[in-house]
C-alpha cells in the first residue's frame, strides 16, 4: 500500500515537473522576424545605393573556368527616379536603366527592370550574371553581397554565384575607375583595314602561367549579314557600336602543318576586342564552339587595345584584383 | 474506516492543479496584417510612363508591366524586359491606340467581358526552359485568363517612317489577337466537335514546317504553323480573319469543307461573345492609318 502511494506520488511529481519544465512560446509565428530583418536590410540597402558619389563596381567573371580575367562595371543608382546608371569597358557612353526593390525570397531583391547591361548579359549566359534579378545577402560599409536569383536554366538549382558590389569610391576600387575612365579611343581594328586579310602571329604573356600564349590568326570582316550578327548578339545589341568581325584562330601550338584554323565571330569596338559564344546563331562553329574555344585557349573573353599601329595591336587584360594579368601583341 | 485513496487523490489534485496554472488564458485573437513577403517598395516618383498606364488602367480596366520581379513573373519563365522608351511607345501606342482604344469603342460587350485585367509588356520572346535556349521561343504569355503579355517588344521600331511603323504594328494586332484567343481558349475550351473536325490531319512538329501556308490552307489550315495541333489551329484562325478581308477568307475557306466548318465555328463563337472579326479586320486597318 505504502509503496503503490510512493509510486503515484513520484507520478503526480513528474507531472508537475514535467509540465512546469515546458516554456510558453514567445516565437511569433506570423513572419515578424523575417519582415524585421528584410526591412533592416532594405533601409540598409537603400542607404547604401545612394549614400555614394561614385556609385558601385561589380566585376563580371566568366562562367568558363578557364577565364583567369575579369571586367569592372560600374553602377549608379538613384533611389529617387529608380535609374541606374552602367559605365562598362564596351563604351564610353553611359546607358541608363531602370532598378526595383523588392522582397522576395526573405530577403530584399534588386531587379534590372529594364533593357540593360544586365539583363542583355544575363540572355548570354556565359558570365556569373545568370539573372538579372538579385537576392541581397548582405550590406556593409564597403560593399554589397548579391546573388542572381536563378541560374538562367529551369533544370539547375536556384541561386547563382555569389557576387559583390564594391563601393567605387574605395581606395580598393580606383584601378576600375582609372581602367573606365581611361582616356580616348586606343583603337578599333573594325576601321583599321590594314591589319585584315593578313596572317598575323599572337605572343600573349600571362602573370599565372609560365609558357607564353602564342598562336596565328587572321581578321576578316563579314559579308552582308552584319545587321542579323549585331541584332543576335547580346553585347551588340546593348551596344550598337560594337561591330562583328571574323577571325581565323589556331587553337594548338606550335601549329601542325595541315592544321584548319577555326573561323571565330569576334566582336571589336573602340579599345576592345571581345568573344561571346552565342546559342542564337549558327553555324554553332562560328558563333558557339569557335569562340569557347578561344576563351579557353587565350584564358580570357576580352583583350584591351593598348595601342595600335597599322601592322600590329598591343593588348592587355587585368583579373578580377584589378592587377593586368595578360600583357602582348597581335601582329609583326 | 472508511478507506481514503490517497493516491488516486493526490493524483486528480495534482494535475488539475497543474492544468489550471499551467494554461495561460487566452485572449480575443490578435488580426495581424497578413506579411507581405513579396511587396515592392515603391518609394521612386512616377514616371510619365507610370502616368499613361495610369491612365489607360483608369479609362480600360488594364493595368500594364514594364518592370518584373518573379512576382509578376514566375522564376520558371525566361524573358528579358524591354528599355523605358520602347515600353512608353507601345503602351501608347498599341495598347491604348490599337488594342483598347477601338476594342472598347466598338465592342463594349466584347472589351467588357474579354479583357484581361493586366497586360506585361516583354522585350525578348518569351522562353520556356532557359534563358540560352536558342530558337525555340514563344511570342507572348497567354497561360492564365486575367492576363496577356506580349514578347519581343525589343525588336520594334516606333523611330521608324510612319508608314513602316502602321504595317508593323498592324501586323502585330494579329499576334496580340492570336495570343488573345489562346486565352480565350484557355477560358471556354475550343469544343468537343471543333477538335474533331480536322482530327488526324494535323502535321505536329516538326511536320508544320515543311508546309506552306498555300498547302496547309488545302490541307484545312489558315496557315502551316495552324496545322501544327488544334489550339494553333484556332489561334491562327483568329489571327488570319483579323490579317485579311472578308472577302479573302472566304475564298480561303471555299479551298477546303472542314476549314469552312472551323471557320463557321470560330466566327459564330466571337460573334456571340461581342466581336464581328471581320468588322474588327477593318476597324484595325483604320487604326493604324490614323497613326502619326
Amino acid at each position: 500500500m505504502k509503496r503503490k502511494n510512493i509510486l503515484l506520488g513520484a507520478f503526480a511529481l513528474l507531472l508537475v515537473l514535467g509540465f512546469g519544465s515546458c516554456q510558453k512560446s514567445d516565437l511569433p509565428l506570423d513572419g515578424t522576424v523575417s519582415k524585421e530583418r528584410i526591412a533592416a536590410l532594405q533601409s540598409n540597402l537603400k542607404k547604401a545605393l545612394h549614400d555614394t558619389t561614385q556609385g558601385w563596381v561589380m566585376m563580371v567573371q566568366g562562367l568558363n573556368a578557364n577565364v583567369r580575367t575579369a571586367m569592372p562595371v560600374l553602377l549608379k543608382f538613384d533611389t529617387l527616379t529608380g535609374d541606374v546608371t552602367t559605365r562598362t569597358l564596351f563604351s564610353k557612353d553611359k546607358q541608363s536603366s531602370k532598378f526595383v526593390l523588392s522582397a522576395s525570397t526573405g530577403v530584399p531583391l534588386l531587379s534590372f527592370s529594364t533593357f540593360s547591361y544586365i539583363s542583355q548579359t544575363y540572355t548570354a549566359a556565359n558570365t556569373a550574371i545568370t539573372d538579372f534579378f538579385f537576392k541581397v545577402l548582405d550590406v556593409t560599409a564597403d560593399s554589397i553581397t548579391i546573388q542572381p536569383f536563378r541560374k538562367g536554366n529551369i533544370y539547375q538549382s536556384e541561386g547563382g554565384a555569389i557576387m559583390k558590389l564594391f563601393r567605387a569610391s574605395s581606395d580598393k576600387m580606383k584601378w576600375a575607375l582609372d581602367l573606365l575612365n581611361a582616356p580616348g579611343n586606343t583603337g578599333n581594328i573594325f576601321t583599321q583595314t590594314s591589319l585584315f586579310g593578313r596572317d598575323l602571329e599572337v605572343r600573349l604573356k600571362a602573370s599565372f602561367a609560365t609558357d607564353s600564349i602564342r598562336s596565328r590568326t587572321g581578321f576578316y570582316s563579314w559579308g552582308g549579314s552584319l545587321n542579323v550578327v549585331k541584332s543576335n548578339t547580346p553585347i551588340t545589341r546593348t551596344y550598337p557600336t560594337l561591330n562583328p568581325i571574323v577571325i581565323e584562330f589556331y587553337t594548338t601550338f606550335p601549329i601542325p602543318a595541315n592544321a584548319v584554323p577555326l573561323d571565330v565571330n569576334t566582336v571589336v569596338g573602340d579599345g576592345l576586342i571581345y568573344w561571346q559564344p552565342t546559342t542564337a546563331l549558327t553555324p554553332a562553329d562560328y558563333f558557339l564552339n569557335g569562340p569557347n574555344a578561344t576563351i579557353n585557349f587565350l584564358k580570357t573573353d576580352y583583350l584591351l587595345i593598348k595601342s595600335m599601329t597599322a601592322n600590329s595591336v598591343e593588348v592587355y587584360a587585368v583579373d578580377a584584383s584589378g592587377n593586368v594579368c595578360i600583357t602582348g601583341r597581335i601582329g609583326d | 474506516m472508511k478507506k481514503v485513496y490517497y493516491g488516486p487523490l493526490l493524483f486528480l489534485m495534482s494535475t488539475a492543479l497543474i492544468l489550471t496554472f499551467s494554461c495561460k488564458k487566452e485572449r480575443a485573437l490578435e488580426r495581424e496584417a497578413p506579411v507581405d513577403y513579396l511587396e515592392e517598395i515603391k518609394s521612386t516618383v512616377k514616371n510619365p510612363l507610370d502616368s499613361i498606364i495610369d491612365t489607360v488602367q483608369r479609362d480600360y480596366g488594364v493595368k500594364v508591366f514594364y518592370q518584373f520581379t518573379p512576382r509578376i513573373i514566375d522564376p520558371t519563365t525566361f524573358f528579358t524586359p524591354t528599355s523605358y522608351s520602347q515600353a512608353l511607345a507601345y503602351t501608347n501606342t498599341v495598347v491604348r491606340k490599337m488594342w483598347l482604344g477601338p476594342l472598347k469603342q466598338r465592342f463594349p460587350k466584347f472589351w467588357a467581358e474579354q479583357k484581361p485585367i493586366e497586360f506585361l509588356v516583354v522585350g525578348s520572346a518569351i522562353k520556356f526552359n532557359s534563358i540560352s535556349s536558342g530558337g525555340a521561343a514563344g511570342a507572348g504569355l497567354n497561360g492564365q485568363f486575367y492576363r496577356l503579355g506580349m514578347g519581343a517588344v525589343d525588336n520594334m521600331n516606333f523611330g521608324a517612317a510612319i508608314g513602316t511603323v502602321r504595317n508593323m504594328v498592324r501586323e502585330h494586332m494579329c499576334i496580340l489577337f492570336h495570343e488573345h484567343a489562346h486565352q480565350m481558349d484557355h477560358k471556354y475550351g475550343r469544343g468537343y466537335e471543333y477538335d474533331r473536325v480536322s482530327r488526324g490531319d494535323y502535321y505536329g512538329t516538326p511536320g508544320y514546317a515543311s508546309r506552306t501556308d498555300a498547302q496547309a490552307q488545302l490541307d484545312g489550315f489558315f496557315r502551316n504553323y495552324g496545322g501544327y495541333a488544334p489550339e494553333e489551329d484556332f489561334a491562327t484562325t483568329v489571327e488570319a480573319c483579323l490579317r485579311f478581308s472578308k472577302d479573302s477568307i472566304m475564298k480561303i475557306v471555299a479551298k477546303n469543307a472542314k476549314l469552312r466548318t472551323k471557320y463557321d465555328m470560330i466566327y459564330k463563337k466571337y460573334l456571340d461573345m461581342g466581336m464581328d472579326l471581320h468588322q474588327m479586320k477593318v476597324y484595325l486597318d483604320s487604326a493604324a492609318i490614323a497613326l502619326q
